[in-house]
């Protein structure tokens, strides 16, 4: 199912924390934050259409979110600043376990780096 | 006289050994251990602007280039750091990737050899779940981001105070060259 059939669900709170593993392939240094961050390309959509994240609430936690995963690293955001960049969030626990859910929408370069600038380590997947 | 009639080209082969097997391991246990680059000129017969040759223990890239860039410092790492992601696992995340195509590696490594100088700084290089690699810089203010993917395309994302810019092109990189030279720009004042 595409990303485009879903429409954002509005039960998912603003304050609620989403977070989005990072393989540590796309790590890259940013000097101007003077610091590590994922490479905006980690928040591309995937070959099915569709930005894989977990529901930090939903979730049975973040070790059972990178249990068996091929990233080594976790960032956080919140859903409130993925609505501000104009883009929804739907459950989708069918496919990905406990706490998965889909980001909705169309995410260019400029949203792409906003979220890879915001995005917080989650400890302890930080690099 | 054009630029590149100015310029002595030569052809240059870059000799990299294949990685070992747990690629995973890290950039660093790799980096400027399997890359050779001959000092020797080469024939200038005309060549694809960048051809990668796949034998069994090792990698041959062909390029053409000047003698600047060929003792440029960015050239071995980033040579080395997107080549070895001809090997990348195709599990290599979750999103269920494509296999990073030779192509895509023959493309970036053309754009760089044309929009970088001599004293350029090394990007950071990133596989992409499409099948592409993406190079980047975040330095002096700027964020520059160019995915090269699908074969011939090239899509790039510039950023700075001003503002920013984000496109696809297919062959012409004279933009990327006016993002790659402000990279250099610094706010800095001259001391007087």
């Amino acid at each position: 199912m595409s990303a485009s059939a879903f429409a954002d669900d509005p039960t998912i709170d603003d304050k609620e924390i989403i977070w989005r593993r990072i393989p540590e392939l796309q790590v890259v240094p940013d000097d101007n934050l003077k610091r590590k961050r994922p490479s905006s390309n980690c928040f591309h959509d995937s070959t099915g259409g569709h930005l894989s994240v977990y529901i930090a609430s939903d979730a049975i936690s973040c070790q059972a979110v990178m249990q068996d995963a091929k990233e080594r690293f976790l960032v956080s955001l919140s859903v409130g600043f993925i609505r501000q960049l104009g883009l929804g969030i739907t459950r989708d626990s069918s496919t990905g376990g406990p706490g998965h859910a889909l980001l909705l929408g169309e995410k260019g370069g400029r949203i792409r780096d906003q979220m890879a600038k915001i995005a917080t380590w989650v400890e302890p997947y930080a690099p | 006289m054009t630029l590149d009639a100015a310029l002595t080209w030569d052809r240059t082969f870059a000799i990299c050994n294949k990685p070992k097997p747990d690629f995973a391991g890290g950039i660093s246990s790799l980096r400027n251990s399997w890359l050779n680059i001959p000092p020797s000129p080469f024939d200038t017969v005309s060549l694809p602007e960048v051809g990668i040759s796949l034998q069994e223990h090792e990698v041959v890239v062909s390029f053409r280039t000047t003698s600047e860039i060929r003792s440029a410092k960015w050239l071995n790492q980033t040579i080395a750091e997107i080549v070895r992601l001809m090997w990348l696992p195709r599990d290599w995340n979750s999103d269920n990737p494509r296999q990073i195509e030779p192509k895509s590696i023959e493309k970036i490594l053309a754009v760089l050899l044309t929009i970088l100088d001599s004293d350029s700084t090394p990007p950071a290089v990133v596989p992409t779940t499409r099948g592409g690699v993406q190079v980047e810089w975040h330095q002096n203010g700027i964020d520059l981001e160019i995915e090269s993917f699908n074969s011939s395309k090239l899509e790039y994302y510039f950023s700075d105070s001003k503002g920013d810019k984000e496109g696809t092109i297919e062959d012409d990189p004279a933009i990327l060259k006016q993002f790659t030279s402000r990279l250099k720009t610094t706010s800095c004042s001259p001391r007087v």
